[in-house]
């Protein structure tokens, strides 16, 4: 039908389009959310001063957590002219003198400091904000939003946090500091004068690890089409976001705009019916609950998802599009051990040296190894071997540095120059488990060499 | 679907990997994934899959794609301006990575369309400054660009964990060809194997003799190739695995093998024959996998059935070709000596009074040594300059003076690479200086038997 393949490819271009770039739709966490957006309300209209901690595992949904807060807040006019939003990102501001000169970028104020000669930090810091001040007998208030918090506190003195919490506990101007991390000990990681100058208000997100039925139901809605309704409420949500004017924050302007797309309501109600009853077959509940075991937060979820949208066809109709097979597939990609994948791909030479360093390692004890007692260990077994007679030394020393390029072996300490190679001492990064699994899974291997895996004795 | 097609036919048994990059990364109105990270041995076709993707991929739609190798971007300026020049168009300054994503996002404003970075040997990337990797793997978020950054590396995904993790990334397996498949790919460059053959042919002079073996090469069929083929894997199969290694060693062979039939001497339907003839060669050039020295293969093809042990052979002739001096040869077994006993040895080793040694059962433990621990094994360990003259002049019979031509010697076998500094290189003449000796025990052993002397005696494994 010429009508549904265009109405998939659209499928197609909406949904990975709303798992990339759909910054700021957060979900649960409904306490922690209002207690942040109370935060940045009070600092735009009381004036308040304040300092947050926000941290969460990885792929927990901090960032969106404040994306979606903000998105909230570009609905209240008056919080649009009252506060800037200045956004620092530990990975990218790497020193202070970076972090200062964004700032500075964020405020719009490069005019005002232009030609100025600071003494200190602070001054720079102070001269900012005063300028704020001038002309108003109201001062804007400033919102700091750090990402990637952890990254700030080794900076030298750590000057900018140090700066930030003095101003928001001294009553100089209203501006409130939002941390976002990863680390749970973040706090140990500042300076006591640091430190004592935090409010220590910590605010922890972590995704929901027993909910199983939730993550199901966050798989369908990730795959569903959203009615017309739907849609439209959505694209109200997100216009908002046109008033955010920040050159730091670039989530609004890629942002995933719902009022680009319209489905036909036949088509909707074929595809949403697709989905919904996918996700009641055995199988798919299996991969799911799998994924769940593996891991629980919704960017993995959203990456697996979006490996099956890229797997849709044009050609083939809806209910041939996302199939349970293509989910059983996906997961098995997940469930596999790389490292014995790699060790299947290696030469049978190669591994006849895993398996002469893994006798090593069960002899000695896992003591370290090098070149020649390998060597000496596989040519005893060589020697008697009917298939692997005939390997020369250079041959196997080639086989034994493709192994340490793998980093399936690693040397003990950095290479020096006044060791010969042979003679550099590795150690083994892999399990004797992964070693049996690769033996028994690689395809026609010599008999002798898995009965040599098996017992060191030849 | 036309590019796909056209990957598959230049990269047999890639198809799925082909299918899914292409699924991922292709049109630029539909939104890329972050990061794909894409590993597996080497020699599976990552790169230049990539490398090709990337062309047609820049070719049909208007994208912008660069692939970078890791390697040559040491530093991450060079990393970034390269990037950049590619991407935008033109040389740009850029120091570090928040410059990157301003330059980056300024993009933006000129045009709407994707942007791919692949980055090759991505595992040098952990080398870098430890913002690089996490950034790189956000830069869609950051630039708010449609980018996809690919790694491309050897390594397994979980070797880059860093120490607050990483963020979420595709990861693509490129699996290792099976024999099967390996097979299928070599037997594809079946025509530029007989094509070559029939240059090296018109290279020869003699007309008649020409025409004579071009004939003989129109016969060869794909079959007959193909045959050859699983004797060549037969051998080199278990030793390597390495797709582009062997492709280059089968045509090499190839021209060992027809050898015979171009001489008259073979008929092309005799394979048992032609298998005799080629087994003792593609032995010998086993050896050489990897190494392509192009010279001595011709070389010691030629001599193969004259002696057996190729290695040894070798290793005389190295042995011999440094041509020492008498002095010179006893002191590099004095180093070797020296490097490869403990010092509170030497009384026992080289005093010819050395008094009655009191057995104890310490030393009987001490003496049973498993072969892990042994010196050959361990590797040579450092002497000082006073310990090499000393047992230099206690294996020598005859007396000579030191003299500056004697310590000149010294001088040349570090030259020769024989010995090496282990430290303190800069000085010497207070004796501070630690030296080793590098070369194996069989070279010693040569050296020995031409001046007639048995190093056996005097190594204490051994003794």
């Amino acid at each position: 039908m010429p009508d549904d393949s265009e109405e998939i490819l659209k499928t197609r271009k909406f949904l990975k389009e709303r798992l990339q770039t759909d910054y700021s739709t957060f979900r649960g966490h409904e306490n922690e959310r209002d207690n942040i957006r109370q935060l940045l309300q009070r600092t735009a209209e009381m004036g308040e001063s304040n300092s947050m901690l926000l941290i969460g595992p990885r792929g927990s949904g901090k960032t969106t957590l404040v994306n979606a807060v903000l998105t909230d807040l570009m609905k209240n006019k008056d919080f649009i002219q009252n506060t800037l939003i200045v956004h620092l990102n530990g990975n990218l501001h790497t020193d202070d003198r970076l972090a200062l000169k964004s700032v500075t970028v964020q405020m719009q104020l490069e005019n005002a400091t232009d030609g100025k000669v600071f003494g200190s930090f602070s001054e720079n810091l102070a001269f900012l904000l005063a300028c704020l001040k001038a002309g108003n007998k109201r001062s804007k208030s400033v919102v700091f939003i750090l990402d990637e918090f952890d990254l700030f506190c080794a900076h030298h003195n750590q000057t900018l946090l140090y700066n930030l919490f003095d101003v928001s506990q001294s009553a100089q101007a209203p501006i409130c500091v939002l941390g976002v991390t990863c680390r749970l000990d973040v706090i140990e990681l500042l300076e006591k004068r640091v430190k004592s100058r935090f409010s220590h208000r910590q605010v922890f997100i972590f995704p929901n690890a027993e909910d199983f039925d939730e993550y199901v139901k966050l798989f369908a809605e990730l795959l569903t089409i959203p009615s017309e309704k739907q849609l439209k409420e959505l694209a109200d949500r997100v216009g908002t976001l046109k008033h955010l004017q920040s050159s730091e924050l670039t989530f609004h302007r890629s942002h995933f705009q719902p009022s680009k797309y319209k489905f036909s309501k036949k088509y909707m109600e074929a595809w949403n019916k697709h989905i919904a009853e996918l996700i009641k077959t055995p199988s798919v509940v299996k991969s799911l609950q799998a994924l769940f075991d593996f891991d629980v937060s919704q960017a993995f979820l959203k990456i697996f998802i979006f490996r099956l949208v890229c797997q849709m066809q044009t050609s083939l109709s809806i209910a041939e599009q996302i199939t349970a097979e293509q989910i059983t597939q996906l997961t098995a990609i997940y469930e596999m051990d790389e490292k014995v994948e790699l060790l299947c791909g290696l030469s049978v030479l190669e591994l006849c040296l895993i398996i002469a360093i893994k006798h090593h390692s069960e002899i000695y004890d896992r003591d370290p190894f090098n070149f020649e007692i390998i060597f000496s260990r596989f040519h005893k077994f060589a020697k008697v071997s009917s298939t692997m007679q005939g390997i020369e030394r250079p041959v196997a020393l080639k086989a034994f540095e493709h192994l340490r390029n793998m980093e399936i072996i690693l040397p003990l300490t950095a290479t020096t120059c006044k060791v010969q190679k042979e003679f550099e001492m590795h150690k083994m990064v892999l399990t004797y488990g992964q070693i049996n699994q690769a033996v028994q899974r690689y395809q026609a291997l010599p008999t002798e060499v898995q009965q040599w895996s098996q017992s060191s004795l030849i | 679907m036309y590019t796909t097609e056209l990957l598959e036919n230049r990269y047999p048994c890639r198809t799925d990997f082909i299918r899914i990059l292409y699924c991922m990364v292709s049109k630029s109105e539909e939104n890329f994934p972050s990061a794909i990270y894409i590993s597996g041995h080497t020699g599976t076709g990552k790169t230049a899959i990539v490398k090709d993707f990337l062309n047609i991929h820049a070719e049909c739609e208007n994208n912008r794609t660069v692939l970078v190798n890791c390697v040559e971007c040491y530093t991450t300026k060079i990393l970034y301006e390269h990037i950049l020049e590619e991407l935008v168009l033109g040389g740009t300054r850029c120091d570090n990575f928040k410059e990157f994503v301003e330059i980056l996002r300024q993009a933006k404003n000129v045009e709407q369309s994707g942007f791919v970075v692949a980055l090759d040997n991505a595992d040098r990337l952990r080398d870098m400054d430890n913002n690089i990797l996490p950034s790189l793997l956000r830069l869609q978020e950051f630039t708010g660009l449609n980018i996809c950054v690919l790694l491309i590396s050897q390594i397994p995904l979980e070797k880059y964990y860093c120490k607050t993790g990483v963020s979420e990334v595709i990861s693509l397996y490129t699996p290792q060809y099976t024999k099967v498949e390996t097979l299928k790919i070599l037997s594809g460059s079946f025509e530029n194997t007989v094509h070559m053959l029939k240059c090296r042919i018109n290279d020869n002079c003699d007309a008649k003799v020409q025409r004579n073996q071009l004939v003989i090469v129109e016969q060869i069929t794909q079959e007959f190739y193909n045959n050859y083929l699983n004797i060549f894997l037969s051998v080199f199969y278990k030793a390597c695995r390495d797709v582009p290694e062997l492709k280059i060693t089968a045509s090499k062979c190839f021209f060992t093998y027809m050898e015979p039939v171009l001489n008259g001497n073979v008929e092309l339907s005799d394979v048992a024959r032609l298998w005799r003839n080629i087994a003792v060669p593609l032995r010998s050039s086993l050896s050489q996998v990897y190494m392509r020295f192009d010279k001595v293969e011709s070389e010691m093809l030629s001599n193969h059935n004259l002696e057996g042990n190729l290695a040894d052979n070798s290793l005389r002739k190295l042995a011999r070709a440094f041509e020492l001096p008498f002095y010179g040869k006893y002191l590099l077994i004095a180093a070797f000596l020296a490097s490869h006993n403990s010092a509170n040895q030497d009384k026992r080793l080289f005093v010819k009074h050395h008094g009655k040694q009191r057995k104890r059962l310490q030393s009987v433990n001490a003496k049973a040594k498993v072969a892990e621990k042994m010196s050959s094994s361990l590797g040579p360990k450092s002497f000082s300059l006073d310990r090499l003259l000393a047992i230099f002049y206690a294996i020598l019979d005859e007396k000579v003076g030191l003299t500056c031509n004697l310590l000149s010697q010294i001088s040349t076998l570090v030259h020769l690479k024989l010995l090496g500094f282990v430290s303190g290189e800069n000085n010497v003449m207070d004796g501070s200086a630690r030296l080793q000796c590098t070369v194996g025990l069989e070279f010693i052993l040569y050296i020995g038997k031409v001046v007639g002397f048995n190093v056996y005696q005097y190594l204490c494994d051994f003794a």
